[in-house]
């Protein structure tokens, strides 16, 4: 779906990612974490096409990403930011049919097709029910789903997320990542989720990547990359893994236990 | 709170618009009979048909075109800058033709070309010129900074500000009070020609601004949201700037820098439209052109026969008027 060619991203001379490359097949659920300042909010912008790399390219479907326009693009990437600023009184159903944008034309008017594909959205993200709701005032929980069911409008075929969980409480968090889930299941959507969560990542993820201070340090399969060993050297902390006693996967905890010594001391 | 179908502020500000337009030329010191206004467009020549075709319409024309222009610009400029307190002034426009102004009537030149007197061609020169120097400094690596653009906006206002006040104090009595009355701005000192120049543009503006409708919803939220969702937010702004700077700035060459219009219109449309660009700007645009010429009618009667400047107005009616709303609102 989308292959990365060694890019090296700097923001104003100041370097962010080095030698980058890594690629995601279709219908992928892929995981970049690191620690904080490591790079990976600007590699998702970089897959989007909002940032240019200074060396390196992007594939995305064989092409590189600087032939597609922003309308094509936004056809076939949906990217869900960190953060949704709205200044003015919007409703969650008119941030949803925004993401119909790449598929109006100019004067044209919303088309009843796009009304379809805005509630199908809505459906699918569980927020039929807060279309007619100001979008400033919903929670945090059901502001991430409106502004994912907006890039669902835009019906890519790859979602990028940035952070999408870390204001959600643990239901919300579990909901969310189950919905995404359901996507690449059923319509075989290409993902890739930028998060600190690592047990999160671990239970949903086939894939991880991880980044620091913009090299990748480790790319494969769930189970293979995520050892205590490495997740130590990588976030420089003390930590225990465990499985999780039902669907196998590694958690990890803060702290070490072995030896007697204890967490906190 | 649930709003209404936004079309039907849009129809409401639109019949508002005409009845403005066809009962506030009849308003003036000099009462007029409507059907000898009638007769006179069968080829009668009265004195009251004379007086609406041509001394009342044309202003009433020129209300409508300044109200219309200055709330579309500040619509569009609340959006670019993603600031509800943003302005056709906020980037400095006025105060860069107020300063242009200023001069010229200070160095005392009078060529009059195509209709447009040397003030009002300075003031255009004044308000392009600033505007080029405020996108100019604004431009980084490729993007515009929203923040950058608002500090040199509002920095050079203050520069300007001091310019025009070193103008003053150099100039004599009768060109003080020349220029307080420009600054106060008024919608007495055009005649049909210079509407009829500039009415193409203002109209092709309007028409430009409005297509970008829906990429402004977009911009007016973030440029990244705006990007990922397949707008070229560069051009975009390009665009939406120069045509609302132009707007701007012609209709501070004609009447002056009126305030207030561009800050309130935008807001109280807001509340009946929301902010989707598609309905805020048409009705915005109506509203505007409509509210500007009864401000200005009761500018002209109020205390008839004196004039008052009709930004004063503007600002008298509108401030108390929009608080009223924005309270009850809640």
């Amino acid at each position: 779906m989308i292959s990365v060619q060694k890019i090296d991203f700097a923001y104003n001379g100041w370097p962010v990612l080095r030698e980058v490359s890594f690629s995601v097949a279709r219908g992928e659920f892929l995981a970049v974490i690191g620690p904080n300042g490591a790079g990976k909010s600007t590699l998702l912008k970089l897959l989007d096409g909002i940032l240019q790399p200074q060396k390196g390219y992007i594939l995305l479907k064989e092409r590189p990403l600087p032939d597609y326009s922003r309308r094509q693009l936004a056809r076939l990437i949906g990217y869900v930011p960190q953060e949704f600023p709205v200044a003015f009184h919007f409703t969650a159903r008119e941030v949803v049919l925004m993401g119909r944008f790449p598929y109006q034309r100019l004067l044209g008017g919303t088309t009843a097709e796009d009304y379809r594909v805005a509630q199908e959205a809505m459906q699918i993200t569980d927020c039929g029910h807060l279309s007619e709701r100001f979008f400033t005032r919903l929670s945090g929980g059901e502001k991430q789903r409106v502004v994912l069911a907006s890039a669902l409008a835009q019906q890519p075929e790859m979602l990028l997320l940035d952070e999408p969980t870390t204001a959600l409480d643990l239901k919300h968090q579990v909901h969310f990542y189950r919905i995404l889930q359901k996507l690449r299941r059923e319509r075989q959507l290409t993902i890739v989720v930028v998060t600190h969560d690592v047990n999160l990542a671990a239970l949903f993820a086939e894939r991880v990547v991880i980044l620091k201070q913009g090299k990748v340090v480790a790319d494969g399969p769930v189970a293979e990359v995520l050892t205590r060993k490495r997740l130590e050297s990588v976030y420089e902390t003390p930590l225990t893994l465990v499985r999780h006693p039902l669907s196998g996967t590694p958690v990890v905890l803060p702290g070490r236990s072995p030896n007697g010594k204890e967490v906190g001391a | 709170m649930k709003r209404n179908h936004p079309m039907t502020a849009v129809l409401v500000s639109f019949l508002f618009l005409g009845l403005v337009v066809i009962f506030t030329p009849l308003i003036g010191s000099q009462s007029l009979n409507f059907s000898r206004v009638l007769a006179y467009l069968h080829g009668q020549t009265t004195p009251d048909g004379t007086i609406f075709f041509r001394i009342r319409l044309p202003r009433v024309l020129l209300g409508v075109l300044t109200g219309a222009s200055l709330s579309l610009a500040g619509v569009v400029f609340q959006a670019l800058l993603r600031n509800p307190l943003a302005t056709p002034y906020t980037l400095g426009i006025s105060s860069g033709g107020a300063f242009g102004a200023v001069l010229m009537i200070k160095l005392g030149w009078s060529i009059t070309w195509l209709g447009f007197s040397t003030v009002q061609t300075a003031a255009f020169i004044g308000s392009v010129l600033t505007i080029l120097l405020v996108y100019t400094l604004s431009r980084r690596a490729g993007q515009i900074s929203i923040h950058l653009m608002i500090l040199a906006g509002v920095s050079i206002s203050y520069f300007f500000g001091a310019l025009i006040l070193m103008v003053h104090f150099l100039a004599d009595f009768t060109q003080t009070s020349q220029m307080i009355r420009w600054m106060m701005g008024g919608l007495d000192v055009v005649d049909f020609a210079v509407i009829g120049r500039t009415l193409p543009l203002l109209l092709l503006s309007f028409a430009v601004l409005f297509a970008l409708a829906r990429m402004l919803n977009l911009i007016s939220l973030s440029e990244i949201t705006a990007l990922s969702k397949g707008v070229a937010v560069l051009r975009v702004q390009k665009i939406a700037f120069l045509f609302a700077s132009l707007i701007t700035g012609l209709v501070v060459a004609m009447s002056g820098p009126i305030g207030f219009v561009g800050l309130i219109v935008p807001h109280l449309m807001r509340i009946f439209t929301g902010p989707d660009h598609r309905y805020l700007i048409p009705a915005s645009l109506f509203f505007g052109g409509a509210f500007l010429t009864l401000c200005d009618t009761i500018a002209r009667t109020v205390l008839a026969p004196v004039e008052i400047p009709v930004g004063i107005i503007t600002a008298l009616l509108g401030g108390p008027f929009f608080l009223v709303l924005l309270f009850r609102q809640k």
